[in-house]
């Protein structure tokens, strides 16, 4: 008590920020409720009836769910894949370019993209992917291809997300790895020098270990955030052409349930997305303890 | 031997990053000499656009005449301007305390790191905000977003980064824990207000999920989501584009791309070394 007195004006700082936690971070999840009722807008949340798992035994029922589910975790399989990988990569190469200004020149052009809004970047899709008026009616020719509507085509959707994804997004991974790979005690380099080290070894040996913390540190993060596969990427990409590939929990629930009003049935999704998120989350973290890293939490 | 080696994968390292530098760059170029370019030039179906041909402002007067433009513009950026202070403010005055020895601190964070893993979900949070009549605001745009844990958690570190010697000091000569947050802390902390509010504010400019969410009135529309619709929706394109002979729905999109991207390309050169702070301080750790 003695402390809560001492400390107040600290405590009297919190308050803003404990109040906007509690009311639009904490009061929603209570709003979960409507999961497991039949929400009425008229009635409100405490006058709706409840139905118990009603919704959810619709949602696993309806084939809709599964697709909006498989298409979740494809795609954000897909991009794991392929892009987690791609910034370490580039972090090791750009390390090794010795020249000091294309170095950092080359840094600053490359995470550009992470800055800009995904609906900007479907902008530049939609103009260069045109097969009409855009850049890629010309390389279509050159291959002597029939020109076709890669951001309406079923087969290349996901692979436009994923490669989309990477091109605004790899610059601002490589930076953070750069960041990390700067603290490596250049004396173990020396000394595997001396014992006649190869580059490949060196980086295997050396390079990779040590930042070995904060590959896990972010893959933990991705893989907590798995279930969210993009979504205003999607949300701004998608049309009604390419739905079936690239419809996620996410933008299914967005639509669905704002636009179609069906309230408790999308709530229901978003929160079985809700608790896997969490599930993976604390996984990946146990998992990371148990290797003998850190962990996030 | 090894120096042939090395040469070779030098030289393929250095052309690999012009390569990649090319691909960054070269779709902003594009947009930005489609959107000068005169569409009725046969020349201009499926060219590279290395240079606008048939060089024509028409688009960008076009569109700079359109009220539903303005009205954007100066909505993006009221909600970019007084979103970000509000942002800086409440997450400064959360982040500060949870950076000095506090009594329940951990308790506290246990409670802020767990929104990180669990949300309410979108439906339950559009309920909330309606309830608190926000919706069809500019506020509905600036308030649920109001404290990023990440960005908060930065800022905690660089407070705890600050000298203790320094606070312990100014306790001793009386001052109390606002008169240290101010007259100490705030005037040793211009670097990390810059970049997280640069990181707020490129994210209040870009926010297209919030706008499509929460607005529903005209003249409350923001910049990402006019764009969106112009880019999607072929009637509006069309009746936006042929304004001119010398406009097309194709070149006015652009534009608008182009206005909309704009002011991040301008600023970013100078203050790109402010983003990088930023992850320096947030990323490497201890």
């Amino acid at each position: 008590m003695k402390n809560i007195i001492r400390d107040r004006y600290l405590y009297f700082l919190l308050i803003p920020g404990l109040t906007y936690f509690l009311l639009f971070r904490y009061l929603p999840m209570f709003g979960i409720v409507i999961a497991f009722k039949d929400y009425n807008i008229f009635k409100g949340i405490a006058e709706s009836p409840w139905v118990g798992f009603k919704y959810f035994a619709i949602a696993f029922d309806s084939n809709d769910f599964w697709n909006v589910f498989r298409n979740t975790v494809l795609i954000s399989f897909y991009k794991l894949f392929f892009g987690f990988p791609a910034p370490i990569i580039l972090a090791l190469l750009l390390n090794e370019i010795r020249h000091t200004f294309f170095k950092r020149f080359t840094q600053t052009i490359i995470y550009i993209p992470h800055f800009i809004s995904w609906v900007v970047v479907a902008g530049i899709m939609l103009a260069m992917l045109s097969p009409t008026y855009g850049v890629a009616k010309t390389m279509f020719e050159w291959f002597g291809v029939e020109p076709v509507n890669l951001m309406a085509s079923v087969k290349h959707f996901r692979a436009l997300l994923v490669v989309s994804n990477i091109w605004k997004e790899v610059g601002w991974g490589t930076i953070i790895y750069l960041a990390a790979l700067t603290t490596v005690d250049s004396s173990l380099y020396e000394a595997a020098e001396m014992d006649g080290a190869s580059k490949w070894k060196k980086t295997w040996h050396i390079t990779l270990p040590s930042i070995s913390t904060i590959i896990i540190l972010l893959f933990i993060l991705d893989i907590g955030f798995l279930m969210d596969a993009g979504f205003t990427q999607i949300l701004v990409l998608q049309n009604d052409l390419v739905r079936s590939v690239s419809d996620t929990i996410d933008t299914y629930v967005y639509r669905v349930g704002l636009q179609n009003a069906q309230y408790s049935f999308t709530t229901a999704i978003g929160l079985f997305n809700s608790v896997i998120a969490a599930a993976l989350m604390i996984t990946a973290n146990r998992m990371a303890k148990f290797f003998g890293r850190e962990g996030l939490f | 031997m090894k120096q042939n080696r090395l040469n070779v994968f030098t030289t393929i390292n250095y052309f690999f990053f012009i390569v990649l530098g090319i691909t960054m760059l070269y779709p902003f170029w594009y947009i930005v000499m489609y959107s000068l370019s005169d569409p009725a030039k046969e020349i201009n179906l499926g060219s590279f656009y290395l240079y606008p041909n048939g060089f024509t402002l028409d688009a960008y007067k076009s569109i700079l005449g359109q009220t539903f433009i303005l009205t954007a513009f100066k909505n993006t950026i009221i909600v970019t301007i007084v979103g970000t202070l509000i942002n800086l403010i409440m997450t400064a005055a959360t982040a500060y305390p949870l950076s000095q020895r506090l009594k329940g601190k951990s308790w506290i964070f246990t409670c802020i790191l767990f929104t990180m893993i669990f949300s309410g979900g979108i439906i339950p949070t559009y309920i909330v905000v309606k309830n608190f009549h926000l919706v069809d605001t500019l506020w509905a745009l600036m308030i649920p977003s109001a404290i990023s844990v990440y960005y908060m958690m930065i800022m905690v570190k660089f407070f705890q980064e600050i000298p203790v010697a320094l606070i312990e000091s100014a306790k001793i000569d009386g001052y109390n824990d606002l008169a240290i947050l101010f007259r100490i802390i705030l005037p040793l902390s211009p670097a990390v207000f810059a970049s997280i509010g640069l990181f707020y504010a490129v994210e209040h400019w870009n926010d297209y999920l919030s706008g499509t969410l929460y607005i529903n009135s005209s003249e409350k529309n923001v910049l990402p989501v006019i764009l969106k619709n112009l880019l999607f929706d072929e009637s509006l394109a069309r009746r936006v584009g042929r304004t001119t002979s010398s406009t097309t729905p194709q070149t006015m999109k652009m534009t608008v791309v182009v206005i909309a991207v704009m002011p991040i390309l301008l600023v970013y050169p100078f203050l790109q070394k402010y983003f990088i702070k930023g992850i320096m301080i947030g990323s490497v750790k201890g």
